[in-house]
């Protein structure tokens, strides 16, 4: 048997397919919790039905992306496996960089040469990738409750600092992606403008013609209109 | 009603017993596929294999931890740590989602909210996943066409340019002039990016470092009067 004959094979489906149910079951009980919880706390349906139409239109453009990371990694390690890694724990490149890091520690000059060697190859691959992230995943069983508990505690002793602290703390996440962007090439840096262009023109234009409802999708169509000009950019530039 | 911290004990055990069965789970499928193969390998080459995977991940998810729950709250955190994609997925869509609700992090609606958001995103994103494995082969024209693979490799910068505008803007939450406290930061993550080690691939441990300079730029500003706050901002 070939290395992409188990790979792709029946039971790699079916186990996979176990782990996109469970994960699909995670989602809708999370949902259905904190649904609970808004009413309970008096949250009304309007703000909630917002919140799920908006958060699943912004998705869509990114989960492309996903799929494209799908594209990249399955013709190294098969469908299944990539699609299983994708759906759970992973991020695109993440997982593109572990599953080649197992496969240049064992003498492999790249994931795809590994791939073409057998199937035990396989086998080390699979496991290498679980045990990577086996140790975030015990730091989120240990971890996610201290941080949270601590976090609300320093919110409370700070008072109305405590708001600013934790209304900034984005800002720290948004800088460290931004100021790489800022000189990484003429496309990068005109996508980003053309992105901040975007939320400009869509604010005035809610502002001019009360258009509430288009505040939803302010971030996806950015998104989009961002990525499309890219292309724009490349023509011309490069 | 339940108690804040019913719901919190609640949200606590099910986001430990999933990512645990997950883990369960993440090893059970290479084992049983290496023991139905015959395909183990060695003890040697297993550990060669996944040793320095593991050092590297396990600290940035640490650093991820520490960086994302404060934003998230604990029952997103769960869901988007468990499913992936966090910081160019999950924590950009929840942020969204309270800023259009006028809520800050850190408050109980933004707990409720985020889960919310995290959730529905998750169940997109797996959707869209099944669409591409099921498309993947009849549409391989449309996934290795050179335009979209220009668009989507360059879904960081589109990203972040929308998010940059959005979050540093004074359009909706209680806090004013909040984009003040993130000169002395970018500034800095540019002069440690061209200056001295690129930070690629290392962002969540650069946010950790980022955080206090950050949160200590704002207390600074807060003092001095150039950061304020409005009471009784809410949108719900």
């Amino acid at each position: 048997m070939s290395f992409f004959d188990i790979a792709n094979g029946r039971i790699m489906y079916i186990l996979v397919v176990i782990g996109i149910v469970y994960i699909l079951v995670q989602n809708l009980i999370f949902m259905r919790m904190g649904l609970a919880r808004a009413k309970e706390i008096g949250i009304s349906g309007t703000t909630i039905k917002n919140i799920i139409k908006s958060s699943a239109v912004f998705t869509i453009v990114p989960s492309v992306s996903v799929v494209l990371g799908l594209a990249a990694l399955a013709p190294s390690i098969g469908i299944p496996w990539s699609w299983l890694r994708l759906s759970v724990i992973g991020s695109v490149s993440y997982e593109l960089m572990a599953a080649n890091m197992a496969a240049t520690s064992l003498g492999f000059s790249s994931l795809s040469q590994a791939s073409t060697s057998g199937p035990n190859v396989l086998g080390v691959i699979m496991l290498a990738m679980s045990t990577g992230v086996a140790g975030g995943m015990i730091m989120d069983i240990l971890f996610i409750k201290r941080v949270n508990t601590t976090v609300v505690r320093l919110k409370e002793k700070s008072g109305d600092f405590g708001i600013v602290a934790i209304s900034v703390l984005y800002s720290a996440v948004l800088v460290v992606f931004v100021g790489p962007i800022l000189g990484a090439g003429i496309v990068y840096l005109l996508t980003f403008l053309t992105s901040i262009a975007a939320v400009m023109i869509q604010g005035i234009i809610i502002k001019k013609y009360k258009t509430i409802w288009l505040k939803h999708f302010v971030l996806a169509f950015s998104l989009l209109l961002g990525m499309c000009s890219s292309v724009l950019w490349t023509v011309m530039f490069k | 009603m339940r108690t804040s911290d019913q719901y919190q004990k609640l949200v606590h055990r099910v986001g430990r017993i999933s990512i645990g069965l997950a883990l369960v789970w993440f090893f059970a499928v290479p084992l049983i596929i290496c023991t139905v193969y015959n395909i183990f390998p060695s003890l040697k080459t297993y550990i060669n294999a996944s040793l320095s995977l593991f050092l590297i991940l396990t600290p940035i998810a640490l650093s991820e931890i520490i960086s994302f729950v404060p934003l998230l709250g604990s029952g997103a955190s769960y869901l988007a740590f468990q499913t992936g994609n966090v910081s160019n997925l999950k924590l950009p869509c929840a942020m969204n989602a309270l800023k259009l609700a006028g809520v800050e992090p850190g408050t109980e609606e933004a707990e409720v909210l985020s889960t919310i958001s995290v959730a529905a995103s998750s169940i997109i994103t797996t959707a869209i996943i099944i669409l591409g494995v099921i498309l993947l082969v009849p549409f391989s024209f449309f996934f290795t066409n050179k335009y979209v693979v220009i668009a989507t490799s360059n879904i960081i910068p589109a990203l972040f340019g929308a998010l940059f505008l959005l979050f540093l803007g004074d359009s909706d939450g209680p806090v004013r002039g909040k984009w003040k406290a993130s000169v002395v930061p970018l500034i800095l993550v540019i002069a440690i990016h061209y200056f001295i080690f690129p930070i690629s691939g290392i962002e969540g441990v650069v946010i950790l470092v980022m955080i206090p300079v950050t949160i200590m730029c704002a207390r600074i500003l807060y003092k001095k009067g150039h950061i304020t706050i409005t009471k009784g901002q809410k949108s719900h």
